[in-house]
């Protein structure tokens, strides 16, 4: 008993902080309509400048204080880059380019401070109270209490003060506040800056509570930030304490009772749960439309990320301008040159152009086709790999058969990867397939014997042909030879699907989900295609990677290998298949030109995808044509549709 | 055709639909009408499976779809369009029409299911003749109803949807509608923000299929009045989610209740007592044009 109850106070202590992490995540997304995935990087900012201002000779709070001034002004910052000055692009906009700042942040951190985990100060370390029979840690009550102090102090500030009021007008109706005089943008840039606070105080409390810090502890708190917000309800406030809560005493008891090693999984594992059994959050209401989820008689608002602010689907250009066949001559004829002219070097600079071109393809026909955002591709891609890896390894598999079985697994891994997403809309399917993404990064890390866990699995031979006689080789030039064939097999794959009415009805659903559906479209049957064929193609450039490195590990396949992905595809224009290779391709190369610093790539990566999303929304390989987005349509297009959507009755105004 | 039973659904606190029973009979083309609020849209919703009722039921041809999706309806030969036209914006004009004849097609070959789903997509992906016949045969479906628009569809085929004007996706909308063959077509104020011409043209249109497909079973909700006039045989009129008349479109548009509905009770009075044929209140132009009802239109 008494061991459960201090597994309950620490499970408390930081769920608080998690609390924390999602209030600051709610308030952003209730307001700005954003999702800051940099919530996440704010908290270990938050926590290095406590570590810095405290190496200065500060006392713990002022150290706060500076903390606190540093991390507003940042959330500023991304407020006036994601919101103000990509605000007008695609809902997708802001979710990449904050993305994009979570890594920049990261790497920057990791540039000025290292890569090594540093002390932190925490004047209570050690100290225990005695409450009866049991020992609870100072640390935890200090951090429960203070957490429980901040939450206070910004109810009060949100429901009785002008600020609060107008915040929370903003957040409801942001058009109806805008004609009772609230002025949005303030209310907007007030979120941003208590993001701000609750990050500094998230990472001050993280730093307490571990105490210890290093720049990758961004992302894994803010996931878990942002799964506390979505097991709780994404717009309520009560909703991100109480998914906090939960998830840090799950975690604190799975962690006690079952293992250390599952304790990382249980949040997401949490999350996946009430995504499948009550998509709209343990508080949550279906009737809010927050997250898109209306079921009024009236308009139904798109459920497509690819849409602008106002809901109005963002044309994206059609599949058919640059014919694949042109790409699979493209890729035919760098492929001669990787596999006879190229150094050694480029050669494999090359190859791995082609395994990312590979899973660039295979995200395009997904987020491109149906326009579901996939920030989890890295978990499919390690799927194929740690599949192969096993293979080859124990069996010795010829490399048809390694084939044959990588696209069985994918697609069974795509169908279930697919399952939990399906029913979720607008922002809610990025971070459903970022927690899938993280749980396929925590299994290949902790499901030891499966996947030897950090170790890896190394010593996987080069591709033997069976149906050549067993032909062989261990050169650069034959695994680069191979890496290009599979691109291609990737290119007839997408050709086929850009050829049939598949396409037809993916982009159907993109466009309209509800209109496919009252037109035939059967759309649950036909994402999960889309998921299956694009786990295929990504589980496919997995196997390749592991032919190719012929070693796996889990660090290959984080987080980070998603948005590589994204960036790649965005870079090349979404829905265009020679967009997506050339993406890969040149997103490859681009960094080698750097390979010196390699922090320096991904705040590279970083600053590209910004860049690309404010200047060529629609990628590298729409250069010269015009811009088809929803505002040079003038009366013809969104004006003309706006208009009667304003009479449309809503009856019951359930939604309001 | 069509039957509802004791069909319920309230939002919050107002309901949209209070226990309707109406029997549709097929072939005949029905229009709904009613103030703003009435209801109408949730009984289009209902009907095509958009929304789920809180009670009751619905029969297609006698078999019960309450429970089914709007996919599966539509599969089932019911088709509806929007109130503000729902046109893929990033498929062109010719895509978006294929979609509603594709599935038309395929599913005249083999019923709903996700088994048959897949191996729709299969053959898509694969190239098979099976699917090929389908494509073709959309393809001519999708022309032809296409045509029916003079020049006003045809040349803009490959252009994208969302460059089209108002009218012209509202037509891409009921030719996509059309494409699929349904047997009972279901539009939510086809004419709405059209002007008088094309009004006139949209209302000559659906008489001309009407004559071509007597089979065809059509239920629609209109404000304008004289489009009700001339495509209905029958009229609901729809007050508060309740059916307060159900008529030829003659004495259901001179019915005291329906003026009420509309007007208000004052009106009944003028219109009983000072101006029993008056110009003003001939009731096919006073919700139309005067009416609350005005906004809607």
């Amino acid at each position: 008993m008494a061991e459960f109850l201090a597994q309950l106070v620490n499970g408390l202590a930081i769920g608080a902080v998690y609390a924390v992490v999602a209030l600051g995540f709610v308030l952003v997304f209730g307001v700005a309509k954003v999702v800051n995935f940099a919530q996440g990087s704010q908290v270990m900012l938050g926590a290095y400048l406590v570590w810095v201002a405290s190496g200065w000779g500060l006392p713990l709070p002022l150290a706060f204080l500076v903390a606190v001034a540093g991390s507003v002004l940042l959330a500023v910052l991304i407020e006036l880059i994601c919101v103000e000055w990509l605000g007008e692009s695609a809902e997708i906009a802001p979710l990449l380019s904050t993305l994009a700042i979570a890594f920049i942040i990261d790497q920057t951190v990791r540039l000025v401070w290292s890569a090594n985990p540093q002390r932190f100060p925490n004047p209570f370390a050690g100290a225990n109270l005695r409450i009866g029979p049991l020992y609870v840690g100072l640390t935890d009550i200090i951090i429960i209490a203070t957490a429980v102090v901040f939450v206070a102090l910004l109810t009060v500030l949100l429901k009785a003060t002008w600020v609060g009021r107008s915040v929370r007008a903003a957040a409801q109706d942001p058009v109806a506040a805008q004609q009772m005089g609230v002025r949005t943008g303030p209310a907007k840039v007030t979120v941003f800056a208590l993001s701000g606070v609750l990050g500094a105080l998230g990472g001050v409390l993280v730093g307490m509570y571990f105490q210890q810090i290093d720049p990758t502890m961004g992302l894994p708190f803010g996931l878990k930030g942002f799964a506390a917000a979505m097991v709780g309800g994404v717009v309520s406030m009560a909703g991100a304490v109480l998914g906090g809560l939960l998830i840090g005493v799950a975690e604190s008891l799975a962690g006690g009772y079952i293992g250390s090693e599952y304790r990382d999984l249980v949040a997401f594992v949490m999350l996946l749960l009430v995504l499948v059994l009550r998509p709209q959050g343990l508080l949550g209401s279906r009737a809010l439309t927050g997250l898109g989820g209306s079921r009024g008689a009236g308009a139904i608002p798109t459920t497509s990320p690819l849409a602008d602010a106002s809901g109005f689907p963002v044309t994206v250009m059609g599949t058919r301008r640059i014919p694949v066949w042109w790409v699979a001559l493209g890729t035919v004829l760098l492929g001669v040159l990787a596999t006879t002219v190229a150094g050694s070097y480029w050669s494999g600079v090359l190859a791995q152009g082609a395994i990312f071109a590979t899973a660039a393809l295979g995200l395009m026909v997904l987020t491109g086709m149906t326009g579901y955002v996939s920030v989890g591709h890295g978990a499919l891609m390690g799927i194929g790999a740690y599949w192969t890896a096993r293979v080859v390894t124990a069996l010795d598999l010829p490399f048809e058969l390694v084939l044959l079985s990588v696209v069985l697994v994918s697609l069974v891994a795509g169908v279930l990867f697919a399952y939990p997403v399906l029913g979720l809309s607008g922002h809610t399917i990025a971070l459903a397939t970022l927690a899938l993404g993280q749980i396929g990064y925590l299994l290949f890390l902790n499901l030891i014997e499966v996947t030897r866990g950090p170790m890896g699995i190394g010593g996987i031979a080069p591709p033997r042909f069976a149906l050549l006689g067993g032909a062989t080789d261990f050169s650069v030039a034959w695994m680069t030879g191979v890496c290009f064939v599979v691109l291609l097999l990737g290119l007839g794959l997408v050709a086929a699907v850009t050829r049939g009415q598949v396409s037809v009805n993916l982009r159907a659903i993109r466009e309209d989900r509800l209109a496919a559906e009252a037109f035939g479209v059967h759309v649950r049957p036909y994402l999960t295609i889309a998921f299956a064929l694009s786990s295929v193609l990504a589980g496919l450039a997995g196997m390749m990677f592991a032919y190719q490195q012929s070693y796996v590990s889990p660090d290959s396949f984080l987080i980070l290998v998603s948005f590589l992905l994204l960036t790649m595809i965005l870079a090349g224009g979404i829905v265009s298949p020679a967009g997506a290779v050339v993406g890969a391709f040149v997103l490859v190369a681009l960094p080698e030109l750097l390979r010196e610093q390699t922090e320096l790539r991904e705040i590279l990566y970083g600053v590209v995808l910004i860049l690309i999303i404010r200047f060529m929304p629609s990628g590298i390989t729409s250069l010269g044509r015009r811009r088809a987005s929803s505002g040079d349509q003038g009366p013809d297009g969104k004006a003309a549709a706006a208009e009667p959507a304003a009479t449309e009755p809503v009856p019951g105004g359930a939604r309001q | 055709m069509i039957r509802v039973e004791r069909l319920r659904k309230a939002y919050g606190g107002v309901t949209a639909c209070a226990d309707l029973t109406v029997s549709i009979e097929p072939g005949t083309s029905t229009a709904v009408i009613g103030p703003n609020g009435a209801g109408k849209s949730t009984l289009v919703q209902l009907l095509s499976g958009v929304v789920r009722p809180d009670a009751g039921e619905v029969y297609l041809a006698e078999r019960r779809i309450t429970g089914l999706g709007p996919a599966h309806r539509s599969a089932l030969g019911l088709t509806r369009t929007f109130q503000t036209s729902r046109v893929f914006p990033g498929l062109t004009v010719l895509e978006s029409v294929m979609v509603g004849a594709y599935h038309g097609v395929r599913y005249e070959d083999r019923p709903f299911g996700t088994v048959g789903t897949l191996g729709d997509a299969a053959a898509s992906l694969l190239g098979l003749p099976a699917w090929r016949r389908r494509r073709d045969e959309a393809r001519e479906r999708a022309l032809a109803e296409m045509g029916r628009f003079g020049d006003r569809l045809v040349p803009r085929q490959d252009d994208y949807a969302y460059t089209l004007s108002y009218a012209n996706r509202r037509r891409v909308e009921i030719a996509r509608a059309l494409a699929a063959r349904p047997k009972v077509l279901v539009l939510d104020e086809p004419t709405a923000g059209m002007n008088p011409t094309e009004t006139e043209e949209l209302a000559r249109l659906l008489a001309d299929v009407r004559a071509e497909r007597p089979e065809l079973t059509t239920v629609f909700v209109e404000h304008k009045m004289n489009v009700v006039r001339r495509l209905s045989q029958r009229v609901l009129v729809m007050d508060e989610g309740a059916l307060i008349a159900d008529d030829t479109p003659q004495q259901a548009l001179s019915d005291p209740r329906v003026i009420e509905a509309y007007l208000g009770a004052s009106a009944v009075a003028k219109a009983g007592t000072e101006m029993p044929s008056g110009e003003r209140r001939q009731p096919d132009r006073g919700p139309d044009q005067g009416g609350p009802d005005a906004a809607g239109a």
